[in-house]
C-alpha cells in the first residue's frame, strides 16, 4: 500500500511540476465545510460536497480514526491540471490521512480550491445529508444583485398603503404581539446576501398573518428565492399558529408557537436558525436544493416583556424533521427594541420620532439533541429599524452580521407590512 | 352515571357563568391600585391632540372615527367608558379583553396610552350607547 501511495504522490508531484513548467498558475483550495467531517470544498464559485458514500455525491470522503480536523493545514497552494482532480485528492489523502473516492470529475480546467480552516469536533454533523453545489461563476466575474434590491424597493414603495402595525421591529424574534382579531397583515420580507464562495441570492417571503382570536394568530408563508447565475424558484410554504395562554399582561408573557413547514433546501428566507444550519447550506444550487424538501414541525416558546418602553423578547426554538431521521434541532432568538419616542407629537407628521422604532436581534442555532452547542452553526447579530408610516405601511430594515465563520458576513433584510383591517370580522355579538 | 352528568352540567354552567360575568364587565377585574392611577396628561390640550392622532391610527378601525362603535364594537363614548377612571381604561388598554376581541396595547408606550385616554375622555358621553354600559353604581 505504501508503495502505491508513494506512486500516487510522485505522479501527482510530477504533474504539478509539469503544470508549472507549462505556465499554469498555482491554485489554492479551501475547505468551507463545518462539522466533524469535512463536507465542502470550493473551486471558484463551484462547491463540491465530500460526504459519506451512501449519499452518492460527486466525491466521497471518510476520515480515518487517526486524523483530526485540526490537523489540516490552514491553506495550501497547488497546481491542479485539467482532469487531475482525482490525483490531487489522492495526494491529499496521503498527506492528511483522508480517503477520497471520486465518482466523476466535473471540474473543467485548472481550478482554484482554497483551504482555510475546519470547524467542529466530534460527531459528523447532520448537514452532511445536504448535497452540493452552486453554479460555476467564471473567475473574476462580479455579481450584481443591486438591480434586484432596487426592484424590490420600488415594488414595496409602489404598493398601496393601508395601515401600520404596532409590532416590534424584529425579523426573526417573535414578541408576544398578537394580530388584532379580524385584521390581516400582509408582509413581504426579503433577505439578501452573498455567502462566501456562493452566489448572491434574494429570498422573498410573503406572509399572511390573520388575527383569528385575541389569543390566536395564524399565519401562512409562501417563500421563493432568486440566486444569481442560477434560477428563481418557489421554495415552499409554512403554516404557523401562535397561542397566548394568559389573558392578561404579566411581567413575562408567554406565547406558544407551532408551525408546519414544507420547505426545500433551496429556501433562503432564513426565518430562523436551528441545529447546525450554516453558510454551507446556502451553497447548494437551486436544482439540488429543490430536490430535498424537508417537512418539519417547529415549536417555539416565546417569552416577552415590556418594561419602560422597551420590548424584550426571547424565543426558544425546537424543530423536528418529519420526513427525515434527524434529531431535534434547537435555536434561539433574542430581541430588544423600543420606539424612538414614547409620546406622540400633537401635530400630524410623517418623520416624527414616534414613527420609528429601533432595536437589535441576536439569533442562531443551538445544535441538536445529540450535540447541544453554539458551535458549528450560524450566529447573527442584527440591529434593526422600522419606520411606521402613519396610515401607511411599515418598512423595516436590518443588516445581519455573522458572528462566526459558519455565518454569512452580512445578510440584509427588508420588510414591508400592510394591515387590512377588520377583514371577515362579524362584530361583537354580545 | 346520573350524578356524573349532573356534575359535568354543573361545572359547565359554572364556567359559562363565570366566563359571562368576567367578560361582560371588564372593569370589575381592575385591581384597586390600578383604578386610581392618575393620567399625567389629563386635560392637556397637546396630549389630547396627540391622542386624537393615535386614536385614528390604532383605535378607529374598530371603534369608529367618531368613537361611537362600529360593526358591533363598543362605543367609547358610552357611559361605561366615560365614567370609568383613567386608571381603569389604562388597565384595559394594557391587558385587553381578548375574549371579546380587544387586544392588548401593552406594546404601545405608556405615555401614548395616556394620550389616547386623554382624548377619549375629552369626547364626553354621546347618545349612542355601547352594548355594555356600566350600570349605575358599577364603578367601584
Amino acid at each position: 500500500m505504501a508503495g502505491t501511495k508513494q506512486d500516487h504522490k510522485t505522479d501527482w508531484q510530477e504533474r504539478n511540476l509539469q503544470a508549472r513548467r507549462d505556465g499554469l498558475h498555482p491554485v489554492a483550495y479551501e475547505w468551507v465545510a463545518m462539522g466533524g467531517n469535512m463536507a465542502f470544498i470550493t473551486a471558484g464559485s463551484l462547491t463540491i460536497k465530500l460526504s459519506p458514500p451512501h449519499e452518492a455525491p460527486i466525491i466521497t470522503v471518510s476520515r480515518s480514526k487517526t486524523s483530526a480536523p485540526q490537523d489540516f493545514p490552514a491553506r495550501r497552494r497547488l497546481a491542479i491540471l485539467p482532469g487531475a482532480l482525482a490525483d490531487f485528492l489522492k495526494a491529499f489523502d496521503m498527506t492528511h490521512n483522508l480517503q477520497f473516492t471520486t465518482r466523476g470529475e466535473h471540474l473543467p480546467g485548472a481550478i482554484s480550491i482554497e483551504l482555510t480552516r475546519i470547524f467542529g469536533k466530534g460527531k459528523p454533523a447532520h448537514f452532511l445529508s445536504r448535497s452540493l453545489a452552486t453554479s460555476l461563476r467564471p473567475p473574476g466575474s462580479v455579481s450584481r444583485p443591486g438591480w434586484a434590491r432596487l426592484f424590490l424597493l420600488l415594488l414595496t414603495l409602489a404598493l398601496p398603503a393601508l395601515c401600520r402595525a404596532q409590532e416590534p421591529p424584529y425579523f426573526v424574534t417573535y414578541s408576544d404581539y398578537m394580530e388584532e382579531p379580524g385584521n390581516l397583515e400582509i408582509t413581504l420580507k426579503s433577505s439578501n446576501g452573498t455567502p462566501k464562495y456562493g452566489n448572491p441570492f434574494l429570498g422573498e417571503t410573503l406572509e399572511l398573518e390573520y388575527g383569528a382570536k385575541g389569543w390566536w394568530t395564524t399565519e401562512v408563508y409562501l417563500a421563493g428565492q432568486r440566486t444569481a447565475h442560477d434560477s428563481t424558484v418557489f421554495t415552499g410554504w409554512r403554516w404557523e399558529n401562535r397561542f397566548r395562554p394568559l389573558p392578561r399582561e404579566h411581567f413575562i408573557n408567554p406565547v406558544f408557537y407551532i408551525e408546519y413547514e414544507n420547505v426545500s433546501q433551496a429556501d433562503r428566507s432564513l426565518l430562523e436558525i436551528t441545529g447546525h444550519d450554516s453558510v454551507s447550506d446556502l451553497l447548494l444550487s437551486n436544482s439540488q436544493g429543490r430536490s430535498d424538501t424537508e417537512r418539519s414541525l417547529e415549536t417555539k416558546l416565546i417569552l416577552s416583556s415590556q418594561a419602560r418602553g422597551w420590548d424584550i423578547s426571547v424565543n426558544f426554538i425546537a424543530e423536528k424533521a418529519l420526513n427525515e431521521s434527524e434529531p431535534w434541532e434547537f435555536g434561539y432568538a433574542v430581541g430588544i427594541s423600543r420606539p424612538l419616542a414614547s409620546a406622540a407629537h400633537s401635530k400630524a407628521c410623517v418623520f416624527c420620532r414616534e414613527n420609528f422604532s429601533a432595536g437589535a436581534e441576536l439569533y442562531g442555532g443551538l445544535g441538536t439533541l445529540e450535540g447541544f452547542s453554539l458551535k458549528a452553526t450560524s450566529q447573527y447579530l442584527a440591529p434593526t429599524v422600522e419606520f411606521n408610516i402613519p396610515h401607511g405601511p411599515s418598512i423595516g430594515f436590518s443588516p445581519n452580521f455573522g458572528l462566526n465563520a459558519n455565518s454569512m458576513e452580512v445578510l440584509y433584510r427588508l420588510s414591508v407590512s400592510y394591515e387590512l383591517q377588520q377583514l371577515f370580522h362579524r362584530g361583537r355579538t354580545k | 352515571m346520573i350524578w356524573r352528568r349532573r356534575l359535568f352540567f354543573t361545572i359547565v354552567c359554572a364556567l359559562g357563568m363565570a366566563y359571562a360575568a368576567a367578560g361582560s364587565a371588564w372593569y370589575r377585574n381592575v385591581p384597586e391600585a390600578d383604578r386610581t392611577n392618575p393620567n399625567p396628561y389629563a386635560g392637556n390640550s397637546e396630549a389630547i391632540a396627540a391622542g386624537r392622532k393615535l386614536f385614528g391610527v390604532h383605535c378607529a378601525q374598530c371603534h369608529g372615527a367618531d368613537a361611537l362603535g362600529k360593526k358591533g364594537r363598543p362605543s367609547l363614548r358610552s357611559k361605561e367608558v366615560q365614567q370609568a377612571t383613567d386608571g381603569e381604561i389604562f388597565w384595559l388598554l394594557k391587558n385587553g379583553d381578548r375574549r371579546h376581541g380587544m387586544p392588548s396595547w401593552s406594546s404601545l408606550p405608556v405615555p401614548s396610552r395616556w394620550q389616547i385616554i386623554a382624548y377619549i375622555k375629552s369626547l364626553g358621553e354621546s347618545g349612542a350607547t355601547g352594548p355594555a354600559d356600566r350600570p349605575e353604581g358599577g364603578k367601584q
